[in-house]
């Protein structure tokens, strides 16, 4: 799938290929940031941040894994890190409701009561259930981004959604 | 029993005939259905709104070129010492074999020496060029 890139890479044009790769993955990367992260802007810096590790680490890839599970890996690291430095308080800003809900005639609650039961779901689920609708409900796209077998993403994912639909009823 | 069998399709997402023909005569699924469209539809909704604002690319080119800069930078100092080492190897090869005492065997072996550390200068900065990257 990234032939061209590491045709780029073996030819040392590491700037061309990181604009390739950000063209391709900087918005499943930043969805990535925002399932683990919570906070759209607290992960764009984030994901530039992982850009620039990935600038910096170009020329030592040694094409052992595919480019985009290596990417994904520093992806997750970044992220893992940001939370460790930051130690995340539940502040979730999955979207900003105001804007929809404001030309809307009845503000949509159930939006409000899903987001504060998403929280209440244990980490992986709540990451799996995140990433699932903002990668167009791709399981193979959330495996990758969460290093899962796709079996265990939809494995959480019927969790999750089994337990949001109970605290629902 | 047939009730948890259809629960798994509808956690799925699937619409089979069967589930519909279930739906009609269970008020339960009926309602654990709608909670799951529901949850689609807020999540749906909800989450792909979410996009990078444009200004992305332009603030990592600017971090990458500043970084890019700064790794320059640092190697000013290998560049000059290589530099400074030449011009004084030149200059030995130059002058020496002017000296009389001196044979012109001295010039030829300053002039190799001033061309042997011009050259490991230079490989020592390309190759600290090289692999100066920064572990992820």
């Amino acid at each position: 799938m990234d032939q061209d890139i590491q045709q780029l890479l073996s030819e040392r044009r590491y700037d061309e290929a990181l604009e390739q790769l950000v063209d391709r993955y900087r918005h499943k990367v930043f969805r990535l940031a925002v399932a683990m992260l919570r906070d759209p802007g607290l992960a764009e810096e984030t994901a530039q941040e992982v850009f620039l590790k990935i600038w910096r680490a170009l020329p030592g890839y040694n094409g052992q894994a595919s480019l985009s599970t290596w990417l994904y890996a520093i992806a997750r690291n970044t992220c893992l890190s940001q939370i460790r430095y930051r130690r995340l308080r539940v502040t979730v800003t999955l979207e900003e409701p105001a804007a929809r809900t404001a030309s809307a005639s009845q503000p949509d609650s159930g939006y409000l009561d899903v987001r504060r039961h998403m929280e209440e779901l244990p980490e992986v689920q709540r990451q799996v259930l995140a990433l699932f609708y903002l990668q167009e409900k791709s399981y193979d796209d959330v495996a990758a981004l969460l290093d899962m077998p796709v079996g265990t993403v939809k494995s959480h994912l019927h969790r999750a959604r089994r337990a949001l639909a109970d605290r629902l009823r | 029993m047939e009730c948890a069998k259809f629960e798994e399709e509808m956690l799925a997402g699937k619409r089979t005939g069967e589930l519909d023909a279930h739906l009609e005569g269970c008020a339960a699924c009926r309602e654990f259905f709608a909670a799951q469209r529901r949850l689609d539809r807020i999540l749906e909704e909800a989450l792909p709104r979410l996009a990078l604002s444009p200004s992305f690319r332009p603030a990592l080119r600017r971090r990458i070129e500043s970084e890019s800069r700064s790794r320059f930078l640092e190697l000013v100092p290998d560049l000059l010492n290589v530099l400074g080492a030449s011009a004084l190897a030149a200059a030995a090869a130059w002058y020496l074999p002017q000296l009389r005492l001196l044979s012109q065997g001295l010039g030829v072996l300053a002039l190799a020496v001033a061309i042997g550390l011009t050259g490991a200068g230079s490989l020592a900065v390309l190759l600290r060029l090289d692999t100066a990257q920064p572990d992820d």
